[in-house]
């Protein structure tokens, strides 16, 4: 990274070819040298959000004949299906906090490919389609590898069972109480992205087996992080509000404190046993902690009286 | 003379600084949200030369303002996630309409931090409503005198339907006030209610307000503009994508290659140890033959 950052300042625009294009990419980072960034253009390229979207993408990566090579076409289309529904709902659950996963866990693609080799594997390998195994491999190995939370291994294992089923075979099941979400009868992978294309922008939270209140939680969530970062870059000395300016507010504290200040501190006015000397002509420990304080205290008055003035 | 004439475009300086000073604050929400001020000042100064001309110097401040403001969005909005692109454009309306004076200090702190006055002495007169949400409303018409009388309106019986429709919606910013407060309070102040009434749904007053002080197309976020992006570049400008999980430009990126004819010169590595060589390497004969790098 230094080292980009001295190539970046060493460049001059006149001896460089002019089609010459640099680009870069970086995961949000502290470390990011500040001059680069500071130059360049920034461009975010997040995934899209919500079901329909993550739906697309899964289906988006699929190569067609891939998706007709499998020995056993019905149940493999029925079951990559349910394998790319549930691997969206668990990534989409997410969004609705505590109240999704206790813990918000990583899942990736790679665990989404895992998944899908296995799958093809076993259908291609086997009589009958190993359900239970699948299940086993996919719930506990591939995505519940990340899953640490006791409860979550629960939810993630009753999920996919309800994905990765028998049932799945018949046209008429569907994936959620809801009846919009199914696992499309065997058809052409160009029909079955259709299918996905009509499917609602926004899906409902009984999509994941959540109470419709779950999007309170969801929105409460966002609004918080609205509010708490605007908090965040408001000036500190704002914060005593009012229609007075930083400046003024700043006086009018000063001269509060100042008004406040205690004369400095006396010691011939302290109680006479406090200094009193020993016999041997030397004044207690008290007395000599106490004067010692007394100074530094007075010190401190002096130097507040002096700036606040 | 000339001095008269500058001071006529004041409005557009001031302008400028307060979209400044928004995207420099920026910095404080993520590490990667950095603009330099030469930055800042080379898109400022461009939009002024390319911004539609007009003989009349009223039309032409209009329009400045507006050009200044929407192409700052549109290009800051680039480089920033979804989840940052209202929070910025939220900040741009509030930060000009509290320049301009349309929102007072004090409702700015009301709407960040609630009232600092304790109202708790106070009887709530209303039974639909907690005596927390009272006291905010009391808070309310210490604020601004629009909102007088706020507290004795839930209670009025004829008003309290309107209220009470409003509290139970599932889209309470699209139901008119009272008529007392509906033509009477500024975008702004709506906005500060929904905070009091329902704050779940604020998102939806934030969209609202920004709509109502900086026009619709500051509520959408701008689609990912690659070609945008290149043609803003330069052979000392470099391009950066700031990644998510689970986005890849690349393949957008050999995309663009392709259609600019630069598909066999662009030269894609990915940093890793012991790359750090060959990258310098690709980008010291890049300078020289004008290949695109890709780290």
């Amino acid at each position: 990274m230094p080292e980009l950052e001295k190539i970046q300042e060493k460049q001059d625009e006149n001896t460089m070819h002019p089609e010459y294009r640099l680009w870069l990419t970086s995961m949000p980072s502290a470390t990011f040298p500040v001059p680069v960034l500071q130059n360049g253009i920034k461009l975010t390229n997040e995934p899209p959000r919500g079901l329909k979207a993550n739906l697309k993408r899964t289906y988006g990566d699929v190569a067609e004949e891939d998706y007709e090579a499998c020995s056993k076409p019905r149940e493999y289309k029925k079951m990559f299906f349910a394998l790319a529904y549930f691997h969206a709902a668990i990534l989409e659950r997410r969004k609705y906090g505590a109240i999704g996963w206790n813990i918000p866990y990583e899942w990736m693609t790679a665990d989404l490919e895992t998944s899908k080799r296995q799958l093809r594997m076993y259908l291609d390998e086997q009589e009958m389609v190993p359900y239970q195994a699948l299940n086993y491999l996919v719930s506990e190995t591939n995505y519940g590898g990340r899953v640490t939370d006791d409860k979550d291994v629960v939810l993630i294992k009753a999920m996919l069972r309800r994905c990765f089923c028998p049932e799945v075979m018949n046209d008429a099941y569907r994936l959620s109480k809801l009846d919009t979400y199914y696992a499309p009868p065997e058809c052409s992978l160009a029909d079955t992205k259709k299918y996905i294309e009509s499917l609602p922008l926004d899906e409902d939270p009984e999509v994941f087996g959540l109470h419709p209140n779950a999007n309170i939680a969801y929105e409460q969530r966002i609004v918080r992080d609205l509010t708490e970062t605007i908090l965040m870059m408001q000036p500190r000395v704002a914060a005593a509000g009012g229609g007075k300016t930083p400046d003024e507010l700043a006086q009018d504290m000063a001269r509060d404190i100042a008004a406040r200040l205690p004369a400095a501190l006396d010691t011939s006015r302290a109680h006479p046993t406090t200094f009193a000397m020993t016999e041997g002509g030397q004044m207690g420990s008290l007395g000599v902690f106490v004067g010692q304080e007394i100074e530094r205290f007075n010190n401190l008055l002096k130097v507040m009286k002096h700036t606040l003035d | 003379m000339i001095n008269e004439n500058r001071e006529n475009y004041r409005p557009v300086a001031r302008r400028g600084s307060v979209l400044y000073f928004v995207i420099a604050d920026l910095a404080l929400i993520d590490p990667m949200y950095q603009y330099s001020l030469e930055f800042f000042a080379r898109l400022f100064g461009r939009r002024l030369e390319k911004a539609p001309k007009s003989e009349d110097l009223e039309t032409r401040i209009q329009t400045l303002l507006g050009d200044e403001t929407a192409s700052f969005y549109t290009n800051i909005c680039r480089g920033l996630f979804e989840k940052d692109k209202l929070l910025y454009s939220f900040l741009n309306a509030a930060s000009i309409q509290r320049r301009g004076g349309q929102i007072s200090p004090a409702e700015w702190n009301f709407y960040l931090r609630g009232s600092t006055t304790d109202f708790s002495a106070s009887k709530n007169e209303c039974d639909y409503i907690s005596s927390v949400v009272n006291s905010k409303l009391l808070g309310l018409e210490e604020t601004h005198f629009a909102f007088k009388d706020l507290a004795k309106s839930f209670a009025d019986p004829g008003d309290a339907v309107t209220w009470k429709k409003i509290l139970a919606s599932e889209e309470p910013t699209s139901i008119p006030l009272p008529p007392a407060y509906e033509g009477g309070l500024s975008a702004f102040q709506k906005l500060m209610l929904v905070r009091v009434l329902r704050e779940e749904k604020l998102v939806h007053g934030v969209k609202a307000f920004v709509g109502a002080c900086l026009g619709a197309a500051f509520i959408e976020s701008p689609p990912f503009d690659l070609e945008g992006a290149a043609d803003d570049s330069t052979n000392a400008t470099p391009v950066i994508f700031v990644l998510s999980p689970g986005a890849d430009p690349i393949a957008d990126l050999i995309a663009l290659a392709k259609s600019r004819g630069m598909d066999a010169r662009l030269k894609i590595l990915s940093l890793g140890q012991g790359q750090g060589q060959i990258a310098e390497r690709l980008i010291d004969q890049g300078q020289k033959t004008g290949d695109w790098v890709c780290l």
